[in-house]
């Protein structure tokens, strides 16, 4: 394929994602977000996917088995902690403005500069070698594409005549356009993040693009390219062989640090994360991405073992598969996805190795050589301009140096082993407050020396550049200490060093910080980290003892940070904390400038910063525990006036309800009064009238009938009186339920009995449906009030039964453990809208559509407080026009 | 409640820890249906992490 048909659609590809990249960082300028910033951030994890994924994997699969696979095992194994430690991880370098592992470390351990230099120098000789096997791959694959095979990558052709030096030129502008425009360094890169999510799909879908056309084009399915493979091969993807489990398990540890620890991921998880709950959908995307991106490893590594020379490298296969049966269409997208990965990986890793080589090792010296008001904001913009340079130049250098004689799997895990040199103080710095600097110190170096010796040096031997004999003989001809078998341990060399290296840096790390004391600087941010979730939200929990000029302060951060933003920021403070003292300057304002400036240049330059125009007094243990106790208290304090305030809202709410009530509970005495005056009255101005007549006319015809008359409006006076002293003393409680077990049916056999006069003069027809499994069950109660219960409900049937054919029925069963006794009649029925009232007092007497007087107006009422009594209920069911039912459920024993 | 969830996902992640690593990983062996029957293992506990993942991530809020 022609060499220029490649790279203009390998620039093609670029100009379109700066297209992109552009756009997406428009658009969120102007707060439109085209797609939901949670899905860019889960899928921009995947920039831990790199050429070493792309190529490297199969390569590693074609070699050693499953365990190409471990690499992913540990990262998709650490997600369920991502809640508990990434979460962690970006509440604090929210609240300390932090965006580097090197600042995070320093920050942490007494804002140390040494530990920021020396942890900042450990990545990037860590991380360089990891850049340069990506330009590797680029060319390999480029080269592959255009001439069938791999060329010289020699140092004689270098720069000027070599494609690799015109890539890193044309990245580094990338990043310079769309990361560093500005100082601030906690700013969110949208567009970057946008164009690394893009290339993770890219190269997601290109990978299974090749996987299909192997397995299922080339092959006929992955049991066919089973069946097709030497038994030698195939067997070693059907176990993991027993004695590599320790390597196994130690691999797995690498990739489960190196998932959050790499510069490019700490950039891109911690960073770069605007809302903490975008944690919750990267930890179910990124597994399903991994395990997408490697579902057809195997195939292809088997498929080309099968179909492909023996000289071709096993890092090639995902490219040499296409071009067997000549798809170039396919190859070409093949190398496109590949060139995504690696692309995807230098722009993140650049970026973020320039801003910890500007912020934690540059600036520092720099502020202890120079005037700090020669610091404005455009020295550590440019620094870090020039620093996307020089270490694209260094990855580049290595690559034409070094990296050409190795895989790109084993130069990748050297940069893994490297990272996890971080872990110990890492985990130190999140959840250990005795952690202290000297531990970390201690550990980091020795860490670091033992990776170098176990691991870089035999590199370095292998191209020569280290004497032979050290590998055989050992350091010194202590064969002891032979880089590959330290005190004659025998492992892989990858497991080897990073064992012997994490071990000596942990036990150092662990075992000096028990021993020896900590700083009260180390104690104070030790508080702050540990306890971030509870002091997130306070910021006065940093000590500050000094003297500084206020104004001094406030030019600091605006020769830093510019005059605006400097504003915005006092203003804010000013709206939180209270207007700023002119005369003192607040240890909180200090600390708050501090911070902000840490955002532009890291934390342990801000530190040297303040430092600069402060006359500064050393922090004693005394004061932190002073401050912790203060903040404690305030925080005590807080959360009883939290508690206070919620009982207080809760009582009022209460008196507010109670207060309700009272006041419905008068209306209902003034209606209730109300009514019964009315009731009263009534039958009193009838028998007036009747006696009036009859006091006038002694002699009147009617005078046996209005005497009769003026007898039963009286008896209906004292049976409403009666009932309205029975109504009080049920409603007051003064009524007493006198129990005992009794059998309902034959209380309303008595109550029938009793209305049977009634009955017959109606002529009602009586139905009984009590079944007689349910005549002799007992229930609690009083056999009096209960006979009171059924007479009224038998006696309201008889009241409204129909004119003609009238029928009552009895009917009793089980209902939910109850029994159910009803009462229905084919009277007129209640309508609809009055069944939730009909057992209201006087409801009868309230409705004026009602005709009247056929009762009280109470019989109801008293009735429903008396089943209510023996703890049953009583409902109404009634279609108008069809009669009504009314059931007594009551409690069996 | 946020101590409650915090030992759960401690556990989940000790539960595949294990399951990915000896002995759990030595006990699959031979083939199922021509496919060995170690990645029908690995598939299947890779599948088992993203869905108990996802049911997390789903929870509306955990704190």
């Amino acid at each position: 394929m022609s060499s220029w048909i490649i790279i203009a659609i390998a620039l093609g590809y670029l100009g379109v994602l700066f297209l992109l990249a552009h756009l997406i960082d428009r658009g969120a300028k102007a707060n439109k977000h085209y797609i939901k910033y949670k899905w860019i951030y889960a899928l921009s994890i995947p920039v831990y996917c790199t050429a070493w994924t792309y190529f490297g994997s199969v390569g590693k699969a074609t070699t050693d088995g499953w365990e190409f696979l471990t690499i992913y095992v540990g990262p998709i194994l650490s997600m369920p902690l991502w809640w508990i430690v990434v979460r962690k991880l970006i509440r604090i370098c929210e609240s300390q403005r932090i965006s580097t592992l090197p600042d995070l470390i320093s920050s942490r351990y007494g804002k140390s500069v040494l530990i920021s230099v020396l942890a900042s120098v450990f990545i990037i000789v860590g991380i360089i070698p990891y850049i340069s096997i990506q330009l590797k791959s680029i060319i390999n694959s480029y080269e592959i594409l255009a001439f069938g095979s791999q060329t010289d990558h020699s140092i004689s052709t270098i720069f000027l005549q070599d494609t690799a030096f015109y890539l890193v030129i044309i990245l580094a502008l990338f990043i310079i356009i769309f990361v560093f425009r500005s100082i601030e360094t906690t700013d969110k890169h949208y567009g970057m993040m946008g164009a690394i999510a893009i290339d993770s799909v890219i190269k997601l879908i290109a990978f299974l693009a090749v996987g299909v056309f192997v397995t299922y084009g080339l092959f006929d399915g992955f049991g066919d390219i089973l069946n097709q493979s030497e038994s030698s091969i195939k067997q070693s993807f059907e176990q993991v062989s027993d004695d590599r489990s320790f390597d196994w398990f130690i691999m797995v540890l690498l990739s489960m640090s190196a998932v959050i620890l790499l510069p490019r991921q700490f950039q891109v998880t911690v960073a770069e994360n605007t809302n903490e709950s975008h944690i919750k959908t990267a930890t179910w995307v990124f597994p399903l991405y991994l395990l997408l991106i490697n579902i057809f490893v195997i195939p292809i590594a088997l498929g080309g073992k099968i179909l492909l020379p023996s000289n071709i490298d096993p890092d090639s296969y995902v490219l040499a598969m296409p071009l067997i049966n000549g798809s170039e269409g396919l190859a070409l997208f093949t190398f496109i996805g590949g060139f995504s990965a690696a692309t995807g990986m230098i722009i993140v890793s650049t970026t973020a190795l320039s801003l910890i080589a500007t912020n934690n090792i540059f600036v520092p010296l720099l502020l202890k050589r120079v005037d700090n008001k020669q610091l404005y904001a455009s020295l550590p913009l440019r620094s870090r301009r020039l620093a996307v340079f020089i270490i694209l130049f260094l990855a580049y250098i290595y690559y034409k140096v070094v990296a050409d004689q190795f895989s790109i799997v084993s130069i990748g895990l050297i940069s893994f082993a490297a990272m996890i040199q971080f872990l110990p103080a890492i985990v130190g710095a999140l959840f250990w407050k005795d952690a202290n600097k000297k531990g970390v110190l201690a550990g980091l170096i020795a860490g670091f020396i033992i990776w170098g010796y176990t691991l870089v040096v035999p590199t370095m031997a292998e191209i020569g550049w280290v004497a032979p004999s050290l590998m055989e003989n050992g350091f010194l001809g202590i064969s002891s200490l032979k880089p590959h078998s330290l005190f004659g341990s025998a492992m892989s060399p990858i497991t080897h060093g990073t064992f012997w290296s994490l071990f000596i840096n942990a036990s150092l790390f662990f075992g000096i910080s028990i021993l020896t004391d900590q700083s009260a600087k180390d104690r104070n941010m030790a508080e702050l980290f540990v306890d971030i979730f509870k002091k997130s939200g306070q910021d006065g929990t940093v000590v500050w003892k000094g003297r500084l000029v206020q104004k001094e302060l406030i030019k600091l951060s605006e020769n830093l940070l510019g005059k605006i933003r400097t504003e915005e920021s006092i203003k804010f403070y000013e709206k939180r904390y209270g207007t700023l003292n002119e005369k003192r300057v607040d240890p909180q304002f200090v600390n708050f400038i501090e911070r902000m400036m840490a955002g532009a240049i890291g934390s342990a330059s801000s530190r040297v910063l303040i430092s600069s125009i402060a006359q500064e007094e050393e922090i004693e243990i005394t004061d932190v525990i002073e401050l912790l106790r203060e903040t404690s208290e305030i925080s005590s304090l807080n959360a009883a006036l939290t508690l206070k305030s919620d009982e207080l809202s809760k009582r009022t709410t209460e008196l507010e309800t109670a207060n309700e009530r009272l006041r419905n509970l008068d209306q209902e005495k003034d209606d209730f009064i109300s009514t019964v005056t009315h009731e009263l009255r009534t039958p009193l101005t009838s028998i007036k009238a009747f006696v009036e007549i009859v006091q006038d006319n002694p002699e009147i015809e009617e005078r046996d009938e209005f005497l009769t008359t003026i007898n039963e409006e009286i008896d209906r006076m004292t049976r409403l009186i009666n009932q309205v002293l029975e109504m009080e003393k049920l409603e007051s409680g003064a009524v007493t339920i006198d129990k005992h077990e009794i059998i309902p049916h034959e209380i309303v056999e008595d109550s029938i009995a009793s209305m049977q006069h009634l009955l017959k003069s109606k002529n009602i027809k009586l139905l009984r449906d009590f079944p007689e499994e349910l005549q002799a069950t007992p229930v609690t109660g009083d056999k009096d009030r209960l006979q009171q219960v059924f007479m009224n409900l038998v006696s309201n049937s008889i009241k409204h039964a129909a004119n003609e054919d009238p029928t009552i029925k009895v009917e009793a069963q089980l209902l939910d453990g109850k029994l159910a006794i009803s009462i229905i009649d084919n009277g007129k029925g209640i309508k609809k809208e009055n069944l939730s009232q009909i057992f209201d007092k006087f409801f009868q007497a309230r409705d004026q559509t009602l005709k009247k007087p056929k009762g009280t107006g109470l019989g109801l009422s008293i009735t429903k407080k008396i089943v209510e009594l023996h703890e049953g209920s009583i409902e109404v069911e009634s279609t108008w026009e069809e009669g009504a039912r009314f059931t007594v459920k009551l409690p069996i024993d | 409640m946020k101590a409650k969830r915090n030992i759960a996902l401690g556990g989940v992640f000790v539960f595949f820890l294990l399951l990915f690593n000896a002995p759990f990983l030595h006990l699959p062996s031979g083939e199922i249906a021509g496919i060995p029957a170690l990645f029908i293992y690995i598939l299947i506990i890779w599948l088992l992490l993203i869905v108990m993942m996802a049911l997390f991530s789903s929870k509306r809020k955990t704190d």
